[in-house]
């Protein structure tokens, strides 16, 4: 059938006659300062707080202080291209970044959008990067472990999932170590992992990806990078958009783990935005809010109740010490936030003592119920132990004769010491964990050298792989009964006569 | 952000001192004002520079008073404004004078863009139905923009209401291509 130009034109003027159209009311207010990342509008008197407010050449920012006769707006984009006289359009929307498993794999900026040049995000949904933390009634104590593969955290620091631990120590102690460890043990698992790098250089992060990818830790994996060279606006904005994508696996009823990595360095782009946006500064400049900052954050991490699903999102906030100072302000406001402290020592990491925590100021308020059972009765006495070992050490020091159980107190922690050492990038199975532990627990190792250690864990660990693969499966499962007991003290025995 | 303020805070210093009478004859004035400012591009600068001397640029500025009907209020404004080397703000504050008086009128000012010259009753149609949408009485400005294609952009100072076919091929592509995400 040919359909003739008149036809057309007729069909067009029929459908151009019947064509509604739909009348977009914007509010605008005007650009009257803009630098460093902010701008101030005039006008937009209905403006809420945390809405995104369009400029032109689409660059979007967000609505932070609404005073009197302005309106204090962040920039996400390029400030440059924003002049003084410019319209800027309310959206009526709070700022939102996409969620979903189409996030998986990829590296993304604080706004969700894709760095990794693997093409555009076919995301399942948007949410806000703000929401309200859920209330008791939606959450339920913390009760499944999350193993991070080391054997110092899992022994004396157990997590749990929809737990908040904090990782706390000076520059180059080995905190990221510990988070990059803890998602690369989560293979083959069901926990979903976000890596959130905040104010980190781009080629730390790039280190970290290419480790990730090279461990196959990556398809499991969201990262987002809102880098040192990125605004403080960003900065400021990331970790809460890796939370949005977290708690949207949480919400399925899945698990997930979100590392901020760090939150001195957001604490201190909040800061700048702050006071760039003419908020009264208060301890070492920071604004009022600054506990609020991070309490809302990280009170997003959950265990939900069964009833939504029990889905968890765990939090791993990092914190960085000058000088092991453990109450400047912000690493004191985290700590009263979290669920618990791993504090990684200067002194310890030099001493060859890696990963550096320090048992005695490390602390899980809520992980030990959630501490597997085989783990939990191998452990009990671990932290004691170290602790005596740590006081009489300090003793040994002044040369004075010791007596024989002192002796054995000494050898015994110093070979607790050595079995806690683990090497960067080789997270071990909650089982051989547990059988090291017990090993030294029952002092088999004490009369091996301290540094013959090492030796006797990598034959356990092959014997263990080649030959009781069924019984480690099992083992794991429950409580350590006496039958399970003196199995596994045959083993020991075998390994070291083996040596 | 400082001029707006300022602005702000000296056309809220004349309609203090303005009488129900002089408030009619104001926008009058204001617009004589704003014509001089938009023809003579010049005159701002030449009144606010130091270059001149400052008895040559209040006599200067007040052979634009003399056209007006409420001569003291703006002498007054402009001899202050000139002393305090603020006369780059009178535009400002004549915008902002009279958003305020037609505010007080219940009025608005509304700049209203269209592709091409539109019939009267089409024009009444669109000022109707601004009316309902402002609710308010609205002083009607028409502009020819042939960029807009089709339909109407209406502006206030702090709205803007866009029927245009520009915008609407915009939110198309912005559909289509979020489609094909």
């Amino acid at each position: 059938m040919k359909i003739q130009p008149d036809e057309i034109s007729s069909i067009l003027r029929d459908k151009i006659k019947e064509l509604q159209l739909d009348i977009d009311i914007t509010e605008t207010g005007k650009v009257v300062q803009v630098g460093d990342g902010i701008a101030r509008v005039y006008g937009m008197d209905n403006v809420m707080a945390g809405e995104m407010i369009q400029f032109p050449s689409d660059i979007m920012g967000m609505a932070l202080n609404l005073e009197e006769d302005n309106v204090g707006c962040i920039i996400f984009g390029e400030a440059e291209k924003i002049k003084e006289g410019d319209i800027a359009k309310r959206t009526k929307k709070i700022l939102q970044v996409p969620v979903g498993e189409a996030m998986l794999g990829r590296v993304v900026n604080a706004l969700g959008e894709p760095l990794d040049g693997k093409g555009v995000i076919k995301a399942e949904k948007y949410t806000p990067v703000e929401r309200k933390a859920l209330g008791v009634i939606e959450r339920q104590p913390v009760k499944e472990p999350l193993q991070t593969g080391l054997k110092a955290i899992d022994s004396m620091i157990p997590i749990g999932r929809g737990q908040r631990e904090l990782i706390i120590g000076d520059r180059q102690t080995g905190k990221t170590a510990i988070a990059v460890d803890t998602i690369l043990n989560q293979k083959n698992t069901d926990v979903i992992c976000i890596y959130v790098a905040i104010g980190q250089k781009k080629s730390s992060v790039a280190k970290i990806v290419n480790i990730l990818e090279a461990n196959g830790a990556m398809e499991y994996s969201i990262i987002v990078i809102a880098s040192a060279a990125e605004s403080a606006s960003l900065q400021y904005l990331s970790p809460y958009s890796g939370c949005a994508m977290g708690e949207y696996f949480r919400d399925k009823g899945m698990h997930a783990l979100i590392i901020y990595d760090d939150l001195s360095k957001h604490a201190v782009s909040y800061r700048e935005l702050s006071l760039l946006l003419r908020r009264p500064p208060g301890r070492e400049a920071y604004p009022g809010d600054v506990f609020y900052l991070h309490s809302r954050l990280l009170e997003r991490a959950s265990k939900l109740n069964d009833e939504l699903g029990g889905g968890s999102l765990t939090a791993l906030p990092i914190i960085e010490t000058q000088a092991d100072d453990l109450t400047a302000y912000i690493p004191t406001n985290v700590i009263s936030i979290t669920d618990g402290q791993i504090f990684l020592n200067s002194r310890l990491f030099h001493s060859g003592i890696r990963p550096a925590i320090n048992a005695g100021l490390s602390v899980s308020r809520v992980g030990g119920s959630a501490q597997l059972k085989a783990m939990k009765s191998v452990t009990g006495q671990l932290r004691v132990a170290l602790a005596q070992y740590a006081e009489l050490e300090a003793f040994s020091k002044f040369g004075s004769d010791l007596d024989k159980a002192t002796q054995a107190q000494l050898t015994r922690g110093k070979r607790l010491t050595e079995i806690l050492k683990q090497a960067q990038y080789s997270p071990l199975s909650a089982a051989k964990q547990t059988f090291i532990i017990f090993m030294a627990n029952e002092g088999y190792l004490d009369e091996v050298e301290t540094e013959d250690v090492g030796k006797v864990e990598e034959e356990l660990y092959s014997t263990l792989d080649s030959e009781y693969k069924e019984f480690m499966d099992n083992m794991i499962k429950d409580k350590l009964n006496d039958e399970t007991k003196d199995a596994m003290r045959k083993i020991c025995e075998k390994v070291l006569k083996k040596l | 952000m400082k001029n707006i303020l300022a602005a702000q805070r000296y056309s809220h210093a004349i309609i203090y001192e303005l009488t129900a009478k002089e408030i009619n004859s104001i926008l009058a004035d204001i617009e004589i004002m704003s014509s001089t400012i938009k023809n003579e591009s010049e005159f701002v600068n030449t009144v606010n520079s130091y270059l001149y001397p400052i008895d040559k640029r209040i006599e200067l500025a007040l052979e634009v008073s003399k056209r007006m009907t409420n001569k003291k209020i703006w002498n007054n404004l402009f001899n202050i404004l000139i002393k305090k080397h603020r006369f780059n703000i009178i535009p400002a504050i004549l915008i902002d004078l009279e958003n305020e008086i037609l505010a007080s009128k219940n009025q608005v000012k509304v700049e209203l863009s269209v592709a091409h010259q539109l019939p009267d009753n089409l024009l009444d149609s669109i000022s109707i139905e601004l009316k309902k949408i402002l609710e308010k009485d609205i002083i009607l400005k028409t502009k020819i923009d042939p960029e807009i294609l089709g339909g109407f952009v209406a502006t206030t100072d702090s709205l803007i209401i866009d029927g245009s076919i520009k915008n609407h091929l915009i939110k198309l592509l912005k559909m289509k291509s979020k489609n094909r995400k």
